[in-house]
């Protein structure tokens, strides 16, 4: 299991590199200048700056050298995990990304939480009650859901849900009251609920669909097993048969899609936190896109790959956990 | 099964219990406390390159200039600056700084932290700056004594003593005596900037908001509110629906607001709407150096073929004046003698006849034989972000009159570098414009041939260009109106850009503030003069709507 771990681990790297190498490609030959001062997003231009001006400021920061001598500049930089300063503020990359990761992290772990606690239960159940009335009803409901994009539902919880006119029931932007600071444990805790139930909500109902379906069909598989027949001739309860015999054989597909859960809420958490203003990672990397923060673009991919290699490890490490007949040691795979 | 119900109970438990003490939550709000709200999140608030508005206009109460512009009168009152002096030949401003200032940390402001000021801007090249090009013609800045300043010309400069009045110092020593990079890096003063002000940043979280509080030390008069909260939030709805919820005190509002959402008998007992006029305008550039548009009359015939008031009624709302050249509309240099071109799409097909550009194949696309090759009057839009409307409205009036414009969306980082390199054949864009402005950058024919510029049509124009000098150099402000007049008529006549509209600048603010006011002139508002009543006192008796008039014409 170790040289197992330690072999992946290594071969992340070449992984890690590769991915790098394509960001900042693409990231470095998309058209679009680096504005620097070039005007405000309102549309009214103020920006009178002179090319002179720019390609000094370009020469600052080693964008007029070729693109594979400035990758290698950002490597070496890197080995020492220096991400480098923003273009936009000048502050470190490495400093902007750790004050925003963690309200990204609470709310895709938080996220993927609910997801396997609605959706694993719903396949189940939706198995085990195959083409009965409350199978289909859940299908269909979830469904449903599958379709509604995550944007259009976030503005609608906003317009009805957030106030205003309507309903009152939630706050309609940012993490915390702007007197958080001075709130008690349990009240602290609470308000962080309040404001994070909405964008989770968001994050949440799309990856149910797919979850609960993986769930369903492995459950269907697993009870046309004979070894469930036999269970149930030597006259088990049905009940035993399900959580003790099937149900763990039917979650290791799902233990797989953990590693791509991840990555799938972290691209989400672009759209989300920017309709409700949530200060977390993926605001950050889509305002750097938008800004052609090369930095912070390149810091963004950066971890995020880091993260969902990880968490590919991770699925797979716990393949071996719910799956006896799986092992990674040399030779007895 | 059981603890997974546990769970989704005890989820479903504190989601509930979460809401209905969040709704309950009685959330510090002093009276003296006033909210705004932004969408973006300024880059820094050095007081040098700060170019963000949210962060512009907590700055400006932060920092403070030499002098300061009434915003409703256009007159200079003393600021930093007690008094001044100006030479008879304009090229000698002498300014005699205010005594017993200090900066928010405790020293002395000084004649020295003009100067420094002044070289990060003129001196220092690695600064980020975009008033470098301003400030060109002024050559040295002396420091005379600790008190006084004096600002020496190359040559007469009309906007000179604005641009001397206008210089926010900040101070040498909490800059560290920075330069270049640094200057422009310097994490603290980029974060909570030293000022002289009415209010210092107390902080500012990232990505949340940014907040000011009162200077109690100030050595002027103490503003009303004891702290005032910028707020980031990302989207626009949210904004408007934090203003309903009287989270925010004042937001601004697009005209579909004001029209469709703002009307209601409940919006109007807890909020006041305020109309004024705008400094901002638009327009569609036409390259003067693509084929389609340098003749002079094609362009004029392009105008013809836009119905401004059309758009004016569908896009804007009916807001908005038409106007016929880039000057402020309410200021004697704008001459109202000079007509907008009517829409007129006869008129447009004869001039487009007359200069040859006729559908010789029968395709439908007028065309022309140029330099022995058959052009097809068929042309690019580029367009950013809200244009598209417009550009939708304008390709199917072009359509009739047997004009292809194609319209191309492109991201507005990438947008703006196709628009200073003028890598367009035509487009259409917003700019802002005060009472006194400098076309030497947007008109200038010199502009035209600088590989980045703002003169977005490459307009090239003798005339224009030694109107646009002569302006520079003249100092008595009676004298610059017949200049403009006829700079006017020029851009009337040549039409480097159809021009659209001089927008209206549209606000919203709570029943609970007093004395509140906007103007025209950037920054548009001077909150140091609001006030706010206790919540039990609101006046609901105001108007709920005012629309003020400026003219200066008159």
């Amino acid at each position: 299991m170790r040289t197992y771990i330690i072999k992946r681990l290594l071969l992340m790297i070449p992984t890690l590199l590769g991915i790098t190498i394509v960001t900042f490609a693409i990231s470095h030959l998309a058209p679009g200048e680096v504005p620097i001062m070039a005007g405000d997003k309102t549309g009214r231009l103020r920006g009178r700056i002179t090319k002179e001006q720019i390609e000094r400021w370009r020469r600052l920061n080693d964008l007029d050298k070729p693109i594979h001598v400035q990758y290698w500049k950002w490597v070496k930089r890197l080995v020492r995990l220096d991400f480098g300063t923003s273009f936009k503020d000048g502050r470190p990359v490495i400093k902007k990304i750790a004050e925003r990761l963690p309200i990204t992290m609470t709310l895709s772990f938080t996220a993927m939480f609910l997801v396997y606690l609605i959706a694993v239960p719903l396949g189940v159940h939706s198995a085990t009650h195959q083409y009965q009335l409350s199978d289909r009803i859940s299908t269909f409901i979830i469904f449903v859901l599958y379709s509604l994009p995550s944007f259009w539902v976030a503005h609608m919880l906003l317009t009805y849900a957030c106030g205003g006119e309507y309903l009152n029931l939630f706050p309609l932007a940012g993490v915390s009251s702007p007197d958080a600071s001075e709130m008690g444990p349990l009240r602290w805790f609470l308000d962080r609920v309040w404001h994070l139930a909405l964008p989770v909500l968001c994050y949440t109902y799309r990856s149910l669909a797919g979850l609960s379906r993986y769930a369903r069909a492995g459950m269907l598989e697993v009870l046309r097993q004979d070894y469930i027949r036999t269970a149930r001739a030597k006259g088990l309860a049905e009940r035993v048969v399900i959580m003790k015999h099937a149900f763990r054989n039917s979650i290791i597909p799902i233990v797989t899609l953990l590693g791509g859960l991840l990555p799938a809420l972290l691209s989400a958490s672009v759209i989300v936190e920017q309709i409700f203003s949530i200060p977390g990672i993926g605001r950050l990397g889509f305002e750097a896109v938008l800004n052609r923060d090369y930095p912070v673009i390149m810091g963004f991919a950066t971890i995020g790959a880091t993260l969902t290699l990880f968490g590919i490890l991770i699925s797979d490490l716990l393949y071996a956990v719910v799956d006896p007949r799986i092992s990674y040691e040399s030779g007895k795979a | 099964m059981r603890v997974v119900y546990i769970v989704i109970a005890v989820v479903a438990a504190l989601a509930v219990g979460a809401t209905l003490i969040g709704k309950h939550a009685k959330i510090g709000r002093p009276d003296d406390w006033l909210y705004f709200a932004a969408g973006g999140e300024p880059e820094t608030l050095n007081p040098i390159n700060c170019y963000d508005a949210g962060g512009d206009s907590m700055l400006r109460l932060v920092v403070e200039q030499l002098a300061k512009r009434d915003l409703w009168t256009h007159e200079w009152k003393p600021a930093l600056a007690t008094r001044w002096e100006v030479s008879d030949d304009g090229l000698l401003y002498t300014f005699h700084l205010r005594r017993g200032v200090r900066w928010q940390d405790g020293r002395l402001f000084t004649a020295d932290d003009v100067l420094y000021t002044w070289e990060r801007i003129n001196v220092d090249p690695d600064v980020r700056t975009m008033a470098r090009p301003d400030w060109e013609d002024c050559e040295t800045c002396e420091v005379l004594d600790d008190h006084t300043v004096r600002f020496r010309w190359k040559k007469p400069y009309f906007l000179a003593f604005n641009l001397c009045a206008r210089l926010n110092p900040v101070s040498r020593h909490a800059f560290g005596n920075a330069t270049g990079k640094a200057f422009n890096n310097h994490q603290e003063q980029s974060r909570t900037p030293t000022g002289t002000g009415p209010y210092r940043v107390e902080r500012w979280d990232t990505a949340r908001r940014i907040v000011l509080v009162r200077n109690e030390d100030y050595w002027g008069d103490r503003p009303y509110f004891k702290r005032i909260i910028l707020l980031f939030v990302s989207e626009g709805q949210a904004v408007f629906q934090l203003f309903k919820k009287g989270e925010v005190d004042s937001v601004g509002l697009e005209p579909v607001r004001w029209v469709k959402q703002t009307g209601t008998e409940s919006f109007e007992r807890r909020f006041i709407k305020v109309r004024s006029p705008s400094c901002g305008y638009n327009f569609i550039a036409w390259n003067n150096d693509r084929v389609w548009f340098r003749d002079k009359r094609v362009r004029r015939a392009m105008t013809h073929l836009v119905d401004r008031e059309l758009i004016r009624d569908t896009i804007e709302f009916g807001f908005g004046y038409i106007i016929t050249g880039p000057l402020f509309p309410w200021s004697r240099a704008y001459d109202r003698s000079i007509e907008p071109i009517p829409y007129d799409p006869e008129a447009a097909k004869r001039l487009l006849d007359q200069t040859g550009w006729i559908d010789h194949d029968g395709d439908g696309v007028r065309d022309k034989m140029i330099d022995g090759e058959r052009v097809d009057f068929d042309f690019e839009f580029k367009v950013s972000g809200t244009e598209s409307e417009l550009a939708t409205i304008l390709q199917e009036e072009f359509r009739k009159a047997g004009i292809r414009m194609r319209i191309r969306h492109l991201e507005w980082s990438v947008y703006l570098t196709h628009l200073f390199e003028r890598n367009f054949d035509a487009t259409t864009v917003g700019e802002s414009m005060g009472p006194d402005v400098d076309h030497y950058l947007m008109w200038h024919s010199s502009m035209a041939d600088a590989e980045t510029s703002a003169n977005y049509s490459n307009f090239r124009n003798a005339e224009a260009d030694a109107l646009i000098e002569q302006i520079r150099v003249t100092l008595d402000p009676d004298e610059r109106i017949p200049l403009y007049h006829r700079f006017h008529a020029i851009m009337h006549e040549e039409q480097p850009f159809t021009f659209l509209f001089s927008g209206e600048n549209m606000q919203a603010y709570n029943r609970r503030l007093v004395n509140v006011r906007f103007a025209p002139a950037y920054p548009g508002r001077d909150v140091t003069q609001w006030r706010a009543v206790p919540r039990d006192q609101i006046d609901s008796s105001r108007p709920a709507v005012v629309v003020h008039e400026l003219d200066l014409q008159e």
